[in-house]
């Protein structure tokens, strides 16, 4: 016979923003804790090192992505730009 | 009416009859928004239009879910979603049903209870799915 002893399902967390989008710290920090988790149970020299390593991923991870933002937006101008809406460009230049 | 955290009972049975697969290779589940008249639990039996949120940038079945392979962790077997944004929404919801969209009938997997309304306005709703581990993930069997 199989038995499952428990079947469960884990809770949610529901973040929500009024007139702005979410952050690059916010999903730099959902991509850095999705590669890296470091169990607490862990050596503490290992400890370090994986979060010091944690630590690394959260930086470049919010540096490159403040990069692919800047790249979009500058697509996003020259799109705007060459189909005639200057005024559209300028805001998003500005932002 | 109320929305309660659980795993859908008729997808336990449905486990056992192979109706679904988790492995991340396809579009297959969908996580649908519900506002707090909606009536969801484990009798929840497939994805239902009653009740479920209307807003700007949400349509009628919600957004599909980006699967990860299921694996396990000593005696437990589980799965997990990518975080799911409906962008640019406004919206308030109570709760989700996580379905499958390809299996005949929108069959149910799961009611996930928000804890309280959460609104969003001209921006952007999140949905953050759990650390994938035996003790916190979105879907595990023991």
């Amino acid at each position: 016979m199989f038995e499952v002893g428990v079947s469960s399902v884990g809770t949610v967390n529901v973040v929500t923003t009024n007139n702005i989008g979410l952050s690059i710290d916010h999903w730099a920090e959902r991509v850095t804790n999705t590669i890296v988790s470091v169990a607490d149970n862990s050596h503490p020299l290992i400890k370090e090192q994986a979060e010091a390593f944690k630590a690394q991923v959260l930086h470049a991870s919010k540096y490159y992505m403040g990069e692919a933002i800047k790249s979009d937006r500058t697509t996003l101008i020259a799109q705007l730009e060459s189909n005639g809406h200057k005024d559209m460009a300028d805001i998003l230049r500005r932002l | 009416m109320a929305i309660s955290q659980a795993m859908a009972t008729s997808f336990k049975v449905e486990l056992l009859k192979g109706v679904h697969n988790f492995t991340a290779d396809d579009d297959q589940f969908k996580l649908a928004l519900y506002t707090s008249s909606a009536s969801l639990g484990a009798g929840t039996t497939a994805y239902t239009s009653s009740n479920e949120v209307s807003g700007t940038n949400y349509t009628a079945k919600g957004a599909f879910l980006t699967s990860v392979t299921p694996t396990s962790s000593s005696t437990t077997a589980f799965t997990d979603f990518s975080d799911l944004t409906f962008s640019n929404a406004t919206v308030t919801a109570r709760g989700a049903l996580i379905f499958n969209e390809v299996a005949s009938g929108d069959p149910a997997v799961c009611v996930l209870d928000f804890g309280g309304d959460k609104t969003s306005t001209a921006g952007d709703f999140t949905v953050q799915f759990p650390t994938a581990d035996a003790s916190n993930a979105i879907i595990r069997i023991a």
